[in-house]
């Protein structure tokens, strides 16, 4: 690690500001990623800001038809909520399988989504659920927040403020591990709402998170793990590949999540 | 051997357990010396390079930094030194590329040690490492067994022509292919064995000491202290061992890899020195996979000749094995000794082993748990299997009508091995037994239904350990009546302090906690050879038992004037010796305080040479359900039933044996280090080498089926490897079966994980 500035902002207005004036700053959320790769002297930012000392940006609340949720809450904090086990049990057993004890405890569902990581589970789950992603200065569709491989809409030091998560979907995410990283290398996450199905794929495109229509079509018309039976499943040309899973197994493996994913929602 | 309280085939729990598990073991890591300097090494980039250091000015100058030591500043040490050549078949002995300190301009592996930059922290040690300019030149790259083969490969070393390190023949070839021309079958095989990283939880480190008289006190993990002291002093500062006091606190694992020299070894002392301040160097978990030897690697051509009935005939197997870039210290013994253990537990009467070892561009090879008969014992039981497959017998009919029997005990292998004990059979019919074998069908079927393929297979092994040059044990009884044991083997996790007093209680009958075990401090016992081959119970146990006989007939005869009695009158019993039937006794303490008790009454040794290898032996039944949709493999039913001559401890010896099956199993589903073209390492951290975790593990059930040792006066074999031997062929016989049953699948080489699977099951259909 090198040398760096630390900052413990107490505001969200504080950390807004910090950002403005200081140059080569970081946000600091949970640490699960930014600090292993300062360790590694793979990123040396020169100021850190730490945002997990600002109240507002902490929490799990149900507005409305809505649970929204704080950006710096923590994995378990959303594995063991009450409010998101009642309304969305799906989401709260996506955030309970992420890493281990450790990284729940750490890590936070702003600071996951802010990364990206073609690996991590929250981006397929919000991008399904049709969450929207607030900022310091604005609001987000999932849909536009999420832009490819560790990239998202996010300006230079904007800062994600809160999710909301629109509840009363039949919501339920399932994934294949990376035998070595416990990363999912495929997961699927799949919503149903009314008549609308959203099938969200992470781990496994060569640009991130993304949608796979044509399961989402089928499932229309049969909210049913046989509806993807002939649904071909998305190209490998689009999908990861490596040591640990070809493109093609990636490929076929969305297809078994999805199943999975279906059969869970659906309470069967 | 009458039963004591603390002593042999106790189940007591472990004495060490307590400092474990509630964190106050003390480990070398945990030891930091008053004023210490911090080391951080300069690693290479590639895989096969010539360089040129640029000015070292910067780096000298930047804030904190001690010292930045290059190739010039070591080159008078002398080489790491290769203790375990193989001959060529020839009879030559091959020579070993030098392997310096540091190297002058070339490089031949990712990773491999440049520079040793020595500062007041270590970030100031990193920023000067930064500001070394270093002109790289990239050469041609062997980065795999099959690439160093290839014809025309470039050369990892211009000394080494086919990259060949050696080429080795064990056997009787003609005789051997005389048997082949004429058999009535021949079945072949061509098996992997995939390349591992020892993963202890315990990173390397070193604190070496400048001491006032010109002496050294290091600081280090190892597997003996002994060793590493003898060869820092013989072989490369070329000086007296007595000039280093190598001391080895607690351990966090070793499985073979920590008995080795390492350059940062000489490199802290040698900085230690030009310093006059204690130097300090911990790997980290990344450098770990490139500065810590790897184990296994072969890749293995096998043949059986058999007759119309089955009846193996001879073997012939070629083994190419990855010796790395350089001879590591023990590197080339181990495929050797794997070879010895060829023909494993069948009686075939011609067979040979042509060991080749290669280079490659790559770190080097040592022993990791096993060394060897793991690979032996897959490529056998792997083989067997196919064999029954591929002439339609029944793999457990195959392998009974070839064992060799117990009446034909003790047997002489083709490779020269005596083995003394054995009763294969009857370890495979009680593994079989456990594990409902019978059964199976039923099992298979009802997993079908839910879509799920159900496999069963076993392998049973046996392998060579516990032998080799005797250990002295030293016994002596302190003036509180308390014993101590001091030993130059070194406890790794396995809990030697429990083991060794349990021996010493056999005789004493003293509880465990007045017993202390003293090890890893080469200035507290004179010899030692460390903890390797599964060789301290047998080899370094058996010099504490009879040590601490003789010196309990000591105390009886210091006890004997005291008492006024015959020394047959009399027994040791609760830290006292007594005249049988009566309540006339007299305490250790109160002994160790006669005018008699001279040292040398209170002090024995003893040492134990064994006249061959112990040879343990067992069967490993798994049984596996495998989801075709995603090729995961679950194992349902672990059964391991070993022969191990005597147990000493039944716990200590569940724990050796879970531990390597876990090693086996690991080996055989997930793990594997793999490189690319380049010899840039796609698996240098737990994010791309599968490490198996607990939720990988089946609940083992594990009983032995002892038949004593002739060996050694206590019986007992070698516990420490066997594990790791049996596991993996059992596993993979078992994933083979289900995919077979399936799919007419007839082999999978390992690591068996989901991809593999997924692959093969998709192109059979």
């Amino acid at each position: 690690m090198y040398n760096f500035d630390f900052h413990r902002p107490s505001t969200l207005r504080q950390a807004n500001g910090l950002m403005g004036k200081l140059e080569d700053a970081k946000l600091l959320a949970g640490g699960q990623t930014l600090l292993p790769t300062m360790k590694q002297r793979l990123a040396s930012p020169g100021q850190v800001v730490d945002l997990g000392g600002i109240p507002e940006l902490a929490g799990i609340e149900q507005k409305g038809r809505n649970l929204v949720i704080g950006a710096m809450t923590t994995h378990a904090e959303v594995a063991g909520s009450a409010l998101v086990k009642a309304a969305l049990p799906g989401l709260a057993a996506l955030a309970g399988s992420i890493g281990d004890p450790h990284v729940r405890n750490r890590g936070t569902i702003g600071g996951s989504i802010a990364n990206n990581d073609p690996a991590a589970d929250y981006p397929g789950g919000l991008l399904a659920l049709g969450a929207t992603i607030v900022t310091n200065k604005r609001r987000l569709a999932a849909s536009d927040f999420f832009t490819g491989l560790f990239s998202t809409a996010l300006d230079e030091g904007e800062i994600i403020t809160k999710v909301i998560v629109p509840t009363g979907a039949k919501f339920a995410y399932a994934k294949f591990r990376n035998p070595a990283s416990r990363y999912a290398m495929v997961g699927v996450a799949v919503a149903k709402k009314g008549g609308k199905v959203a099938v969200a794929v992470t781990g496994a495109g060569s640009d991130g998170v993304f949608r796979w229509e044509a399961a989402e079509a089928a499932l229309q018309k049969r909210f049913s793990a046989k509806a993807l039976d002939g649904v071909a499943t998305p190209s490998a040309k689009n999908l990861n590949g490596d040591i640990h899973a070809s493109a093609d197994y990636r490929s076929h493996l969305i297809g078994v999540m999805a199943r999975r994913a279906v059969t869970t929602a659906s309470g069967k | 051997m009458r039963p004591m309280k603390f002593g042999m085939g106790q189940a007591l729990t472990r004495v060490e357990d307590h400092r474990f598990i509630t964190g106050s073991g003390h480990y070398a890591t945990d030891y930091h010396a008053k004023g210490e300097l911090q080391a951080f090494v300069l690693r290479s980039p590639y895989a096969s390079a010539t360089f040129r250091m640029g000015s070292l000015d910067a780096a000298r100058a930047m804030p904190g930094v001690a010292a930045v030591i290059t190739h010039v500043d070591v080159a008078h040490l002398g080489d790491l030194p290769c203790q375990a050549p193989v001959k060529n078949s020839d009879g030559s002995t091959p020579r070993a590329p030098s392997y310096p300190v540091l190297p002058k301009d070339r490089v031949f592996h990712v990773g491999e040690a440049v520079a040793f930059i020595v500062a007041e922290t270590l970030n100031q040690a990193r920023d000067a490492a930064e500001a070394i300019d270093i002109k790289w030149s990239a050469m041609p790259v062997v980065s795999e067994i099959a690439d160093a083969r290839k014809k025309g490969a470039p050369l990892v070393h211009e000394a080494a022509p086919g990259n060949v390190a050696f080429d080795h023949l064990m056997g009787d070839k003609a005789k051997t292919d005389a048997v082949f021309a004429k058999a009535a079958r021949v079945v072949s095989l061509d098996v992997v064995n995939n390349r591992l990283i020892a993963n202890y939880m315990e990173t390397r480190s070193i604190v070496a000491e400048p001491k006032k008289d010109g002496k050294f006190l290091i600081t280090l993990g190892s597997q003996g202290s002994h060793g590493l002291r003898n060869t820092l002093a013989k072989f490369i500062f070329k000086t007296d061992p007595a000039n280093f006091r190598v001391v080895t606190p607690d351990v966090g694992g070793g499985f073979g890899t920590k008995t080795f020299m390492y350059r940062e070894y000489p490199l802290a002392v040698f900085a230690a020195g030009k310093l006059g301040r204690p130097v300090r160097w911990a790997s980290d978990r990344t450098e770990h996979f490139f500065a810590c030897a790897h184990g296994r690697d072969n890749l293995t051509r096998c043949e059986m000749a058999l007759d119309e009935r089955g009846k193996f005939l001879a073997l012939r197997v070629e083994i190419d094995a990855n010796m790395g870039a350089y001879l590591s210290q023990y590197g080339p013994y181990i495929p050797w000794l794997g070879a010895t253990m060829l023909t494993g537990v069948y009686d075939i009467k011609a067979g040979y082993a042509r060991v080749r070892g290669l280079f490659t561009n790559s770190v080097p090879f040592d022993a990791y748990r096993g060394a060897g008969r793991p690979e032996a014992a897959y490529m056998l039981e792997r083989f067997v299997d196919y064999i029954a497959d591929e002439i339609g017998m029944d793999r457990i009919k195959l392998r009974k009508l070839n064992f060799i029997k117990p009446a034909r005990m003790p047997y002489k292998t083709v490779t020269g091995r005596v083995y003394d004990t054995g009763e294969f059979a009857g370890h495979l019919d009680r593994a079989m037994e456990i594990a409902e074998w019978k059964g199976f069908p039923a099992r298979a079927r009802s997993a079908r239904k839910v879509g799920k393929l159900r496999g069963i297979g076993l392998g049973v092994y046996i392998e060579a350990c516990g032998g080799g040059s005797p250990e002295p044990a030293y016994v002596s009884l302190e003036k509180d009546g308390t014993a101590t044991v001091r030993i130059g083997t070194q406890s790794n996790g396995q809990g030697h302090e429990t083991a060794y007093a349990q021996l010493v209680s056999q005789h004493l009958d003293l509880p465990l906690d007045k017993i202390r075990v003293k090890q890893g401090d080469t200035n507290d016992t004179p010899t030692g050879l460390g903890t390797g081959g599964s060789r301290s119970i047998p080899v370094g146990g058996s010099g504490v038992m009879k040590a601490a006989e003789l010196l309990a007939t000591n105390l009886k005869t210091l006890a004997a004037e005291k008492l006024e009695a015959g020394i047959g009158d009399l027994e040791i019993s609760g830290g006292a010796v007594r005249i049988a039937g009566t309540d006339r006794r007299i305490t250790f303490a109160e002994i160790a305080a006669l005018p008699g008790a001279k040292k040398d009454m209170l002090s024995t040794t003893a040492a134990f040479a064994p006249p061959e290898a112990t040879y343990p032996n067992g069967t490993h039944v798994c049984e596996v359900e495998i989801d075709p949709e995603t090729g995961e493999t679950r194992i349902v039913n672990f059964v391991i039933v070993d022969d191990f001559g005597v147990t000493l401890n039944p716990i200590l010896l569940a724990g050796q044996i879970h531990g390597g099956a876990a090693q086996g199993i690991g080996q055989a589903m997930i793990e594997r280090y793999v490189q690319d073209e380049n010899g840039q390492i796609l698996t240098a951290s737990f994010l791309d080498y599968a490490m198996p975790r607990a939720d990988d593990m089946p609940s083992f059930t594990f009983e032995t089926r002892n038949v004593p040792s002739t060996t050694n006066a206590m019986g007992l074999k070698g516990a420490g490897e066997a594990g790791t031997i049996g596991a993996a062929p059992a596993v993979v016989n078992a994933i083979v079966d289900a995919l077979r049953r399936a799919k007419g699948i007839s082999h999978v080489d390992m690591p068996a994980n989901a991809q593999t699977i997924w692959e093969v099951l998709r192109s059979a259909t």
